[in-house]
């Protein structure tokens, strides 16, 4: 059940890191404090920037940096075009799959 | 040595061990993880008011970070071992490869002073053969 719950999350990961980017970029401290917000998903360090890193290689993210009071300058993520295509279809398969989850759950009885 | 000395080290080799443990990503990758990481434990120190060189700050922050062994679970979890293989395998031949193109050269190059060295030594013995034929006694080598 535990090794379920990490697989579906990591991949649900992805798709809110995908949803935030396309609502504000942002640099990579803020995505991680906005996720952690959010019960359930159990963000960390370890499970947000890995992600941020593998989407910059595979071209869906793209990076520029902005000037950082007191330090060097931050990295800013913003989605590329390939980014919003790949957020469109992600989108779509979750509301396919919560769609048919929600289905099935409503023909069976009540706990 | 000094406190910002200490924190910066402490930092670093948080990192390190985070990269340690990232060895089977590409470079890129692997930097763009830890760049995060570098700019995320500022921020944390940062909203702890914490001046850059309190050590007990850092060793706070660093503390409520995941281990390394976090990290490489994280990024081995989603790909199938023959990826990680096949990478591993594709940069063995890689090292390969140019070691082969390396050693040619360097055959190439013995194997052209050697001739160099031959044909100077039959020229030089031609040349006193033909001198000793002429019979005169000032024939100059080279």
């Amino acid at each position: 059940m535990a090794g379920w719950i990490s697989q579906f999350r990591r991949g649900l990961l992805e798709l809110c890191v995908l949803n935030h980017l396309n609502v504000q970029e942002d640099h990579g401290y803020q995505i991680v404090q906005r996720l952690k917000q959010m019960d359930g998903l159990d963000v960390r360090e370890s499970t947000v920037y890995p992600i941020l890193a593998r989407l910059k290689t595979e071209g869906f993210v793209a990076v520029h940096n902005e000037p950082s009071p007191g330090g060097p300058p931050r990295k800013v993520f913003r989605l590329s075009t390939s980014g919003k295509a790949r957020l469109r279809s992600l989108n779509a398969y979750w509301d396919l799959l919560a769609e048919a989850v929600n289905k099935l759950r409503s023909d069976g009885p009540e706990f | 040595m000094n406190n910002s000395r200490k924190v910066q080290r402490r930092i670093d080799r948080y990192l390190a061990n985070v990269g340690r443990a990232l060895d089977h990503l590409e470079l890129d990758e692997r930097r763009e993880i830890l760049d995060g990481l570098r700019t995320h434990i500022r921020e944390e120190l940062a909203q702890q008011g914490s001046t850059p060189s309190n050590v007990d700050d850092v060793r706070t922050v660093l503390s409520s970070m995941d281990s390394p062994q976090a990290y490489r679970a994280e990024t081995t979890a989603g790909r199938s071992p023959q990826a990680t293989q096949s990478r591993t395998l594709g940069r063995l031949g890689l090292y390969f490869f140019l070691g082969g193109i390396g050693l040619a050269a360097l055959s190439l190059l013995l194997g052209a002073l050697v001739a160099e060295a031959l044909f100077r030594r039959r020229t030089d013995s031609q040349r006193r053969a033909r001198c000793m034929r002429s019979w005169s006694g000032n024939c100059r080598m080279a």
